[in-house]
């Protein structure tokens, strides 16, 4: 499912988060949104799967506008991994990523032999199948976050959206799941705040500051000094990394006054 | 394989709840202030139901006192425990907090000011469409305030259902008071501590129809309900229009409550209990969670009547005090117990 957003505003009670931003996500491309906290990445992503209104500006799915689709229609095409994921009431992993199929399932149909496989699939990709019948709730911080990656997958979506899927992780995981991402060859759009890793794993970069897109391109083009200096207001250095298609950008902590 | 025996095990639970309940309904009947015996109890029902004559007969005055004036009573237990138990369940997941309940968060309260309101101002008739009304504004008020300004948490919610329980109590039983005739002491009693001594054969209905209805409906909704569990966001990019459902589900909730208050008062703490207990038995899953906890609901307030009929001789306990005992320090247990995620974390 393509997404095309142009000139979105979104308002949270009076302060205007987002202003009047642009973007696609269509070609089976890994696109991602940087930009420091604040900037309004994850307010961009939340009109996106329908938890915000936009108070100007249109989203379009398929080329046909977001929020005249039934929820259940989206949801089949578009899955989430969010920030947002405590859970107070028990459930077994198996029961958590059964619930991707949700949108697939009518009312009192029962899951099948398909669901069933498309479950098992999805913990296979994140490497968890030996862990379907635990408690979600006895899981590390790591090991939720791929759970509900696999949810997502279960869903079987043609755009993935992901708000800091990596938060919390440590570098191996960080590496595993992005690369799970895109391994699966769909539109994806992700909120990120690792600029090597973006570098290293996206096809096409929007940069956000203060509610708009500072620059855009790819990785390459678009993560220079110049850029990082303006929207982080701190130094580096970037050298091209040699074996992939990343980048090596070293930071220089900003000047501390002391007194 | 895991399935398997996963399904086999919800499927002795419910067997097992069904036959405690039907052996819980004739045990109740004989209890009381003439004791009779369970054989005579099971005989009269089955002369009465299936026209079925026994060998062991049962005196006429026991035949009375079963089919007359407990078999009724014991039914509306039945229905009103099941009720109950069915609000705490859906409202649990609705509002996706583990300690939401009609009693707690004062929809209870809402639905005796609205009920007293109509008896008093001599509409006695309509009093269970003033209770849903009243318990319909409880349910607006608590929400609003537990939401207002931020987020709402555990501990919003629970203050909110406080504020409203005590706000709109007092001001039905000042209603009640300035009422002034005799009963009115008693007539609090029976609001703010519930009982189902008024239950007879002409009063029943309203309810058992409502609580079976609603149980149907809700029995139908396991998939919504349990991906609301996980959350705004999750039920949302699941497909689910969880504004739509969430105020339906309240409406709904609110309904059944106004339904229970007015037709035995206020019986607290049903909700609470017995979705938790489930829910350690079989999983969160509402596919099995609903009727389980259907079942037992029904049992447990058939229980507590017997218990608020018998404990003391000659006299009757409202039946409110007994889950009341048993409930907070349940309420108590689920509070300490931090998985479950009160206050912020």
């Amino acid at each position: 499912m393509d997404l095309e957003i142009k000139d979105l505003y979104i308002n949270i009670g009076e302060k205007q988060i987002v202003r009047g931003i642009s973007l696609n996500a269509a070609d089976r491309k890994f696109v991602a949104l940087l930009g420091p906290n604040g900037s309004g990445k994850s307010t961009l992503l939340r009109a996106v799967y329908r938890i915000l209104k936009p108070s100007g500006g249109v989203i379009l799915l398929d080329g046909k506008e977001a929020s005249k689709l039934h929820h259940k229609d989206t949801a089949r095409k578009m899955s989430v991994v969010s920030q947002f994921n405590s859970l107070n009431f028990d459930f077994t992993v198996k029961e958590i990523v059964m619930m991707g199929r949700t949108p697939h399932l009518k009312m009192l149909q029962a899951e099948g032999e398909y669901d069933n496989h498309m479950v098992m699939d999805a913990l296979e990709k994140v490497d968890m199948a030996a862990y379907a019948g635990r408690s979600f709730s006895s899981l590390s911080g790591g090991e939720k976050q791929r759970i509900i990656l696999a949810r997502a997958i279960a869903q079987e979506p043609k755009l993935l959206i992901l708000d800091e899927p990596t938060n919390h992780l440590d570098i191996r995981y960080q590496l595993q799941i992005l690369s799970i991402v895109k391994s699966l060859g769909i539109n994806v759009l992700a909120a990120l705040h690792d600029l090597n890793l973006a570098a290293q794993f996206c096809d096409y970069l929007y940069i956000m500051n203060g509610g708009k897109i500072d620059s855009e391109g790819i990785p390459r083009e678009v993560l220079t000094k110049e850029t990082i200096k303006r929207v982080y207001e701190i130094e580096c250095d970037i050298q091209k990394a040699p074996n992939n298609n990343g980048l090596f950008i070293s930071y220089y902590p900003p000047l501390i006054n002391k007194k | 394989m895991k399935h398997k025996t996963v399904t086999f095990k919800f499927k002795l639970i419910i067997i097992i709840l069904l036959l405690a309940l039907l052996l819980s309904v004739v045990l109740a009947l004989g209890f009381g202030a003439v004791k009779i015996n369970p054989v005579h109890t099971y005989y009269i029902l089955l002369e009465r139901i299936f026209g079925f004559t026994a060998e062991i007969q049962a005196t006429q005055s026991e035949y009375n006192i079963i089919w007359q004036i407990r078999l009724p009573r014991v039914l509306l237990g039945v229905f009103v425990g099941a009720g109950l138990s069915l609000c705490g369940t859906v409202m649990q997941a609705t509002v996706q907090n583990p300690l939401a309940e009609p009693y707690i968060l004062g929809i209870s309260a809402g639905a005796t000011l609205g009920a007293t309101f109509s008896i008093i101002i001599g509409i006695g008739t309509a009093n269970m469409f003033w209770a849903f009304v009243g318990s319909v504004g409880a349910t607006f008020a608590v929400l609003t305030l537990a939401s207002y300004g931020s987020k709402m948490t555990s501990s919003k919610l629970v203050l909110s259902g406080t504020v409203i329980n005590a706000l709109f109590s007092a001001v039905s039983n000042f209603i009640i008071s300035i009422a002034g005739d005799s009963t009115g002491i008693m007539t609090i009693k029976f609001w703010t501590l519930g009982s189902l001594t008024r239950a007879n054969w002409d009063n029943i209905w309203p309810a058992i129809v409502i609580v079976l209805i609603c149980s149907l409906f809700f029995l139908t909704q396991y998939r919504t309900l349990n991906t609301m569990l996980l959350g705004e966001e999750a039920a949302v990019s699941l497909g689910i229009n969880l504004n739509f459902y969430r105020k339906l589900y309240m409406l709904i909730c609110s309904l059944l409550t106004g339904v229970l208050v007015a037709a035995c008062g206020i019986i607290g703490f049903v909700g609470l209990i017995i979705p938790h207990i489930l829910r350690a038995l079989t999983g969160p899953d509402h596919r099995k969670v609903m009727p389980a906890a259907l079942l037992m609901g029904a049992i447990f307030m058939l229980w507590a009547d017997v218990f608020a009929r018998s404990a003391v001789p000659n006299a009757e306990l409202p039946i409110g005090i007994i889950t009341a005992l048993v409930g907070a320090p349940f309420f108590v247990y689920i509070l300490v117990k931090k998985s479950y995620g009160f206050g912020g974390h």
